[in-house]
């Protein structure tokens, strides 16, 4: 189709670095090459968690409760005599699982309301942005905390639970770059060659807000990891014997004077999850900003 | 002005009309039947049918949404379902005060070290205490609150035995359910003072008050934190948000008789005059601080207009 305009075309998309300049945006960004390398042995660890541990995550052993670190056990066993370092690996099976079908889904869901009001605008722009009003000033960890303790804690519960959560701000973020966009050249071009809004909106708006997606994804990706590990923490998320960092931590937060240690090690795993998270994210946005971009 | 502030106030009834739409629906469409959980072992059809009218649970949901929303308009929840002893409005007057001087005590210490940290960030760019600063703001954003808890609680409570680890009474007792409610608002809060600052003291007008002599500290207060205010206010509003429900773990885990603690026994034990009261009064509170925000621009910035 002779309209078919693609981003590529246009300069407006951001050009692709050097390799040069990549190795020396990843030397500048140390933090966050840290972070994608610890998250991308957590994923690998997450997938082949049945082959790099021969333990069950929930075999317990009440011959070695509290047993330290040993070639046996590589970070040790729990007050059921449970390998922590299985537990641990499973939990960010269930973490990862957990929180990427969550902002897969918000995503989804975020785009679609955001694109739509955004470029349609009038007062279906209003209607749908009053529902993400509504949504907004609900507190979001009330609004989880509602969904799982009403519904039940199945793993499909947490998920609706934390896609309700997010979804509204990646709405929002989404509606403003596409009013932006809306008024650009190449959207006016393939509208006056009488390009459909479908078109429109599936070949020119969705491609330049995959960036601004991407950022903002990776960010929501820390904060559901931490309301999904707050939900089992407070005990109406993941269920036991389920292994969740959040429950490990408050199983064991009893045990915090005795055994700090096994209170650590899951806060420890946790916490730099998702500090690595952010730390990604936050390169992302700063590498998509057009102030900050990979050029300067 | 008058018009913006009236748009806005007249918002917010819609608002808690959908917030207690929502919780209602909910309530209703989940699984379990609260009086099956009231008779518990007891549970026989007669008394079941008997306690359903009672309740007012078997009329048709419209009319038992229309007759909560009057009866709340009346600032009348009605009585626990699972304690009927209880009135609903007695165990928010009990519990709501705990949950707002917590958060209160939060937001103000995440406030006042929060933009000083951040106003000495902004001041020293690049030095190693921005650095640092740039650190530990991360950290604060990233560590979880029960995380927090369980250090704070290791160090000051279980090794050092300088504060208690759970209750609520003295000002020891405080102590630690603050701070850790107030960590991730403190960074929140020191990563916006530091860049709003840090785009307000390259602005023109700094430079003129600097050249006729005025002494950096009336600049930074005059000048420089008036204009960064903007975007200080918003976060510290969010601030507050954040702690009120942030509560949900702090209460839990200090052993603190405050409302949020209060909802998640509620939802448990699927209490839904409490559930329905404790959401709406969230919700109510969630507005009030977000439109006090909204407000005070006008006050701090007479730039702007409604």
């Amino acid at each position: 189709m002779y309209f078919s305009t693609r981003v590529s075309d246009i300069s407006l998309a951001v050009p692709a670095p050097a390799p040069s300049r990549i190795a020396r945006r990843l030397q500048r960004e140390w933090p966050a090459a840290w972070g994608a390398a610890f998250l991308l042995v957590l994923v690998v660890a997450a997938l082949a968690a049945p082959v790099i541990t021969g333990y069950a995550y929930d075999a317990q052993d009440l011959d070695r409760t509290f047993q330290a670190p040993s070639r046996l056990h590589w970070l040790g066993t729990d007050q059921y005599g449970r390998d922590i370092f299985t537990r641990v690996v499973y939990g960010a099976r269930i973490s990862l699982t957990v929180a990427f079908s969550a902002v897969a889904a918000e995503a989804m869901l975020g785009v679609a309301w955001g694109t739509i009001a955004g470029y349609i605008g009038g007062g279906l722009d209003n209607a749908l942005m009053r529902v993400v009003d509504l949504f907004i000033a609900f507190p979001s960890l009330l609004l989880a905390v509602l969904v799982t303790g009403l519904f039940g804690q199945s793993l499909v519960n947490i998920v609706v639970a934390l896609t309700m959560t997010a979804w509204p701000g990646m709405a929002r973020t989404i509606r403003s770059e596409v009013l932006v966009l809306r008024d650009r050249d190449f959207v006016e071009a393939a509208r006056a060659l009488g390009a459909s809004t479908r078109w429109v909106t599936l070949q020119h708006l969705v491609p330049n807000i995959v960036h601004l997606l991407a950022a903002r994804a990776t960010l929501d990706v820390s904060v559901l990891i931490l309301t999904e590990a707050t939900l089992s923490f407070i005990g109406i998320g993941v269920q036991p014997p389920r292994p969740s960092w959040g429950l490990m931590i408050s199983d064991s937060f009893q045990w915090l004077q005795s055994h700090p240690y096994l209170v650590i090690v899951p806060s420890v795993i946790l916490s730099v999850t998702v500090l690595s998270f952010n730390l990604v994210g936050e390169s992302l946005a700063g590498w998509f900003d057009p102030l900050r971009g990979p050029n300067r | 002005m008058a018009r913006y502030i009236a748009y806005r106030l007249a918002l917010v009834v819609p608002l808690l009309l959908g917030a207690a739409l929502l919780v209602f629906v909910a309530g209703h469409l989940a699984p379990g039947d609260p009086v099956q959980v009231l008779l518990g072992d007891h549970y026989n059809p007669q008394t079941a049918v008997k306690l359903r009218h009672d309740l007012g649970l078997d009329r048709p949901m419209a009319t038992q949404f229309v007759l909560y929303v009057w009866k709340a308009g009346h600032f009348d929840f009605g009585t626990s379902y699972v304690n009927p002893a209880r009135r609903v409005n007695d165990i928010i007057r009990q519990t709501l005060p705990v949950s707002v001087v917590l958060a209160a005590l939060a937001v103000a210490l995440a406030a006042a070290v929060g933009v000083a940290v951040g106003v000495v960030g902004a001041t020293h760019p690049r030095s190693a205490s921005d650095y640092g600063i740039q650190a530990a703001v991360i950290l604060g954003l990233s560590v979880p609150s029960f995380v927090v808890a369980a250090v704070l609680v290791l160090l000051f409570a279980l090794h050092w035995r300088l504060f208690p680890a759970a209750g609520w009474g003295g000002w020891q007792t405080r102590v630690l359910p603050v701070a850790v409610l107030a960590a991730a608002p403190l960074a929140y809060i020191a990563r916006i003072t530091r860049t709003s600052v840090i785009q307000a003291v390259s602005q023109d007008y700094v430079r003129t008050a600097r050249s006729k002599g005025l002494t950096s500290s009336t600049v930074l207060i005059r000048h420089v934190l008036r204009n960064a205010a903007l975007p200080i206010v918003t976060i510290v509003g969010m601030a507050f948000g954040y702690a009120i429900t942030g509560a949900f773990v702090v209460e839990v885990v200090f052993n603190i008789p405050g409302m949020a603690r209060v909802g998640v026994d509620a939802i448990l034990q699927r209490d839904y005059s409490v559930i329905e009261t404790v959401v709406l009064v969230y919700t109510a509170l969630f507005i009030v601080i977000n439109l006090a925000v909204d407000l005070s621009y006008v006050f701090l910035n007479p730039r702007v207009r409604y």
